[in-house]
C-alpha cells in the first residue's frame, strides 16, 4: 500500500491534533482529580476543625453548667428549694443575679425528682435534662427545640453530699451561630432532620431533601455538595444531624473557567497545527504530485512541457530543474528521431532518385492494398524502364546515366498523385503503385508519364541526351495474399513491360486477364 | 529599716497599698476588694510592716462589729491619745474578725502599737495562753432577721430555739404563711463562748438543711433572697436602704440596749477590745477613751448596744448631759 506524503502529512496532523486533545484532555481530568482530591482532603479537615470548634463550644458551655453548678449559694439555694420546699424566688433571683451574664439561649434547674425549680417554662428541655439525668453526672447532648437545634449542657448538683439535681444551659444553634460557623469554615453548614434540611447557611437550600450517599456526596436542590458530618456529643438518634459541605460546581469553578481558556488555545492550536499541515501539503504536495505526475507520463514515454516557476524553495528548484530535464530529454528525443527518420529514410529510399527501394515496397505492399480493397478501388501497378539506358551509359558516360535517372525521377516525382508510392526497385526500373477507380487509371498515368519523358529529356554539361521509356502495368488481384498479390503484380507488370520492349519500345503495354498484352499507346488510346 | 527594705521589693501594687495605709484618712474606695485585699495582705505580711512606716500610728483590727464602733469614735480617739489611729475590720468577710483582732493585739510591740477588738467573748484558755488582757466595751444584742414581707414578727425564745433546732420547719406553725423555713447560720468563732451559742449551745444541734454562711453580709443577703428566711446577726451593722430585712421580737421583747439591760432580750455577745499583757499607755488611752467616752455611749446608742463601763463623767460631757 503506497503511503503517500500527502496521506503522511495528514496522518501526521491528525496524530498531533489528537496528542494535543489527549495532552488537554488528561491534563485537564489530572487537574480536577487533584482539585477533588485536594478538595476532599480540605473538606475532611476543616470538618474537624469544625469538630474542634464545636468541641470546643460543648465545652465551654458545659464549662458554664459546671460554674453554675459549683457556686456554693447556687447549691445552698437550690438546696432550700429542692430539699425544704421553699419557693424558686430566690433561685432564680440569684441565677439571674449572678449568671444572668452567660450567654446561653436557656436554662433551667431541675430537681432529682423532675421538678422543674428554675425555667418552668421550658418543659421540653426538662424532659431531655430528666433523660439523661439518670445516666451521668454532666454532658453535654443536642436536641431539637422549639426554636430549633440547641446544645445542651447539663451539670448535676450536689450539696454536702445529697445530689440535688441539676443544671442545665443551652445554647441555639440558629442561622447566626451557622453563619459564624461558616465564616470560620467557608462552604455550607446544613442542619439535617429526617432527610430534610431544617436550616442551612444556603437559603435556598431549606426544605430540601438531604439523602446523603455512601461516597460522601449529596445533591441539594440539583447541586453535589461533599460532605462530612459534625460529630456532636450525646446520643444523636433523635436529633437533627450537622453537615459540613462544599459544592463541587463551586470547587471545579475556577478549573471550569480555566478549562474554557484552555479550550480556546487548544482549538487555537489545533486550528494552527491544520493551518500548517495544510501548508505543508499545498507547499510540498502540489508540486510533488505534479512532479509524480510529470513522472508518471515520461516513464510513459511522453515528455510533457512543464511552466518553470519563480524558484522560492527546494521544491520549487527541483520542480524548475525537473522542467528543464524534461526540455533536455525532449530536444534529444527530436534530434533521435531526426536521426531516426534519416536512417528510415535512407533504409527505404534510393540515394541517387530519392525514391523508395524495393525493400519498402515489401513493407508498403500490404497496406496498400489493403487500402485499396477496403474501398473497391484498383491497384495498378506501373513498371517503367528507360529505354537504351546502356547505350546512354556508353555514349554519355555513367554521369549522364545518372542524370537520366534523376530527371525520370524527377518526372515521375510530378506527374504522380501525393498517395501514389515510387519505387526504383533495379538500375533504370521504377514501379508506380497507384490506386484508381476504374481499370484505365493506372495506363492512363503510364502514358502521361512516358509522354513527358520522351519531350523532357535530360542534360548533361548543355549536351540534351533524350530518352523514353517503356512501361508494363498490371492490376493487383485482391483475392491472393499481399506476397503473392505483389509477386503476381511485378510478373504480370514484368510481362507487360517486357511485350513493351519487343514492341519497339516507348509505349505502354497492360497485362490483361486473357494472358494476352495489349499495347497502349496515346493514339490507340485515344 | 529591714522592713522597709522588704516593703520596697514588694513593688509597685503592694507599694500602692501601704502607701494607702499611710494616709491619715482613707479615700472611700470605689469598690470593697483593693480594701479587702489589703487587709488580706497586711494579715499575711504581718502588720508591722505597715506600721512601721509610721510610729505615730495605733493600729487596731478585729470583728467588723467592733470597728465599727472603734470608726465612728476614731477622731475622739485620736484626739485622747494624739496619735494616728489605723483601723482595719471594715470588711466583713472571711479571714478578718475576731481572729484577726487576738492576732493584732498579740502583735503589739514598742514603736508598734496594735490593739485587736472581737465580736464575742474569749475563753479564758485563750486569753491565758496568747497573753491578751481584754477590754469589754459592751454588749450587742443578737437580732434574730427575717424578710421584711415575712408577716411574722414575733416569736418566743423556744421558737427561735426550735426553728434553729429544726423542730420547727414552716412558718405556719409560729402563726405565719405556709411556707417552709428557710434557716441561714453564721456559726463563727465556734471556740468562743457566747454570742450564737446562747441560741443552741452546739453547732451540732443546729439544722442539718440550713443555709451557711461566712460573713455578716452574707446573711443579710441570704436573707433579702429568701422570703421565708430567717438568721442572726449583730445590732451593729449598717443596713443598707435597699435592704428588705427586719428584726422579730423575742417574746414580744425588742433587741435594744435597754431589754439587754434588763435581761429580758435573751440573745446577745459581748464586745471587747482586747491587747496584749503590755499595752502602751496611748493604747491603753484608746481603748478608755472607747470604754468611757462620751463618743462610744452615742454610737452604742445608736446600735442599740449595752455599754460595759459607765460614761466616764468628763466636763464636756457633763454639760452636755
Amino acid at each position: 500500500m503506497v503511503r503517500t506524503y500527502r496521506f503522511r502529512l495528514s496522518a501526521y496532523t491528525i496524530a498531533l491534533l489528537m496528542f494535543l486533545m489527549l495532552t488537554l484532555g488528561y491534563t485537564y481530568e489530572y487537574s480536577r482529580g487533584v482539585i477533588l482530591e485536594e478538595a476532599e482532603n480540605n473538606i475532611t479537615s476543616t470538618a474537624q476543625v469544625l469538630n474542634s470548634n464545636l468541641e470546643l463550644e460543648e465545652n465551654e458551655l458545659l464549662h458554664y453548667a459546671e460554674i453554675v453548678r459549683d457556686d456554693l449559694r447556687i447549691k445552698e439555694y437550690m438546696f432550700m428549694t429542692a430539699k425544704v420546699g421553699t419557693d424558686n424566688e430566690a433561685l432564680v433571683a440569684l441565677l439571674d443575679r449572678q449568671f444572668g451574664w452567660l450567654p446561653v439561649e436557656r436554662q433551667i434547674v431541675i430537681a432529682n425528682n423532675g421538678r422543674v425549680l428554675v425555667g418552668k417554662e421550658h418543659t421540653d428541655l426538662a424532659e431531655h435534662v430528666r433523660q439523661h439525668q439518670a445516666n451521668a453526672k454532666a454532658g453535654v447532648f443536642y436536641f431539637q427545640g422549639r426554636k430549633g437545634l440547641e446544645m445542651v449542657a447539663w451539670a448535676g448538683v450536689e450539696y454536702e453530699g445529697i445530689s440535688l439535681g441539676a443544671i442545665a444551659l443551652t445554647h441555639l444553634l440558629n442561622g447566626a451561630w451557622l453563619e459564624q460557623l461558616r465564616q470560620t469554615s467557608g462552604g455550607y453548614i446544613f442542619i439535617e432532620d429526617n432527610g430534610a434540611i431544617q436550616l442551612s447557611t444556603l437559603a435556598s437550600s431549606i426544605g430540601s431533601e438531604f439523602v446523603p450517599k455512601p461516597n460522601g456526596r449529596v445533591i441539594v436542590a440539583d447541586e453535589t455538595y461533599r460532605i462530612r458530618r459534625l460529630m456532636l456529643s450525646g446520643p444523636q438518634k433523635h436529633a437533627p444531624r450537622i453537615w459540613f459541605g462544599a459544592s463541587e460546581k463551586e470547587l471545579l469553578m475556577k478549573l471550569e473557567r480555566h478549562s474554557r481558556l484552555v479550550l480556546l488555545f487548544t482549538i487555537a492550536g489545533c486550528l494552527a497545527i491544520l493551518w500548517v499541515g495544510l501548508a505543508i501539503i499545498r507547499n510540498f504536495n502540489k508540486p510533488l504530485t505534479q512532479l509524480m505526475h510529470m513522472t508518471r507520463k515520461v516513464a510513459s514515454g511522453e515528455l510533457p512541457r512543464m511552466k518553470k516557476s519563480v524558484p522560492r524553495n527546494e521544491i520549487d528548484m527541483l520542480y524548475n530543474q525537473f522542467a528543464e530535464m524534461l526540455q533536455a530529454l525532449r530536444e534529444k528525443q527530436q534530434e533521435i528521431e531526426i536521426a531516426h527518420k534519416e536512417l528510415e529514410q535512407t533504409a527505404i529510399t534510393d540515394s541517387l532518385t530519392r525514391l523508395y527501394n524495393r525493400r519498402h515496397l515489401q513493407e508498403v505492399f500490404p497496406r496498400v492494398l489493403s487500402q485499396a480493397h477496403r474501398e473497391s478501388l484498383h491497384l495498378a501497378g506501373i513498371l517503367l524502364d528507360i529505354d537504351h539506358f546502356k547505350q546512354i551509359n556508353d555514349q554519355f558516360g555513367h554521369l549522364g546515366g545518372d542524370q537520366c535517372l534523376i530527371q525520370f525521377s524527377r518526372i515521375l516525382r510530378d506527374t504522380c498523385r501525393a498517395n501514389d508510392y515510387i519505387f526504383r526497385i533495379g538500375g533504370e526500373e521504377f514501379l508506380i503503385l497507384s490506386i484508381h477507380d476504374n481499370q484505365q487509371g493506372g495506363q492512363q498515368l503510364a502514358e502521361k508519364i512516358r509522354d513527358i519523358i520522351e519531350t523532357h529529356p535530360a542534360s548533361l554539361n548543355d549536351t540534351v541526351i533524350p530518352m523514353t521509356t517503356s512501361a508494363g502495368v498490371s492490376h493487383a488481384d485482391f483475392s491472393l495474399s499481399a506476397h503473392e498479390a505483389l509477386s503476381h503484380l511485378l510478373m504480370h507488370a514484368d510481362k507487360a513491360l517486357y511485350a513493351a520492349k519487343i514492341s519497339g519500345r516507348n509505349q505502354v503495354v497492360a497485362h490483361t486477364e486473357d494472358k494476352s498484352l495489349s499495347p497502349f499507346t496515346a493514339n490507340a488510346v485515344s | 529599716m529591714k522592713h522597709t527594705v522588704f516593703s520596697k521589693k514588694l513593688g509597685a501594687k503592694t507599694g500602692k497599698f501601704f502607701n494607702l495605709l499611710k494616709l491619715p484618712k482613707r479615700p472611700k474606695l470605689r469598690t470593697a476588694w483593693p480594701g479587702i485585699a489589703g487587709i488580706v495582705l497586711a494579715t499575711m505580711l504581718g502588720l508591722p510592716q505597715a506600721a512601721h512606716s509610721d510610729e505615730d500610728m495605733l493600729m487596731g483590727a478585729g470583728a467588723h462589729f467592733a470597728w465599727i464602733v472603734f470608726d465612728a469614735i476614731k477622731e475622739d480617739l485620736e484626739k485622747a491619745t494624739g496619735r494616728k489611729v489605723i483601723l482595719f475590720g471594715e470588711n466583713s468577710m472571711l479571714g478578718v474578725g475576731c481572729n484577726a483582732g487576738v492576732k493584732a493585739a498579740k502583735q503589739n510591740a514598742p514603736h508598734h502599737e496594735t490593739f485587736g477588738f472581737v465580736c464575742c467573748p474569749l475563753s479564758e484558755q485563750e486569753i491565758k495562753e496568747n497573753h491578751l488582757k481584754v477590754w469589754p466595751l459592751a454588749k450587742e444584742p443578737i437580732l434574730i432577721l427575717v424578710r421584711d414581707d415575712n408577716p411574722v414578727n414575733n416569736v418566743s425564745e423556744d421558737q427561735v430555739r426550735a426553728i434553729f433546732r429544726g423542730d420547727i420547719t414552716n412558718w405556719q406553725e409560729v402563726g405565719g404563711p405556709d411556707s417552709p423555713i428557710v434557716l441561714v447560720t453564721r456559726l463563727h468563732c465556734k471556740d468562743r463562748p457566747g454570742h450564737w451559742k446562747l441560741i443552741l449551745p452546739n453547732a451540732k444541734e443546729f439544722r442539718q438543711q440550713r443555709l451557711n454562711v461566712k460573713s455578716a453580709a452574707a446573711m443579710v443577703q441570704r436573707i433579702n433572697d429568701f422570703s421565708s428566711a430567717i438568721g442572726h446577726t449583730g445590732s451593729t451593722w449598717k443596713f443598707k436602704p435597699t435592704d428588705r430585712v427586719k428584726a422579730l421580737t423575742i417574746n414580744g421583747v425588742a433587741p435594744t440596749a435597754e431589754n439587754l439591760a434588763n435581761g429580758s432580750y435573751p440573745f446577745y455577745r459581748q464586745l471587747s477590745a482586747i491587747t496584749n499583757d503590755k499595752p502602751s499607755k496611748d493604747v491603753i488611752k484608746l481603748i478608755q477613751e472607747a470604754q468611757y467616752g462620751a463618743s462610744f455611749h452615742n454610737v452604742a446608742k445608736q446600735y442599740n448596744l449595752l455599754p460595759s463601763n459607765p460614761l466616764k463623767m468628763t466636763r464636756s460631757v457633763a454639760q452636755n448631759h
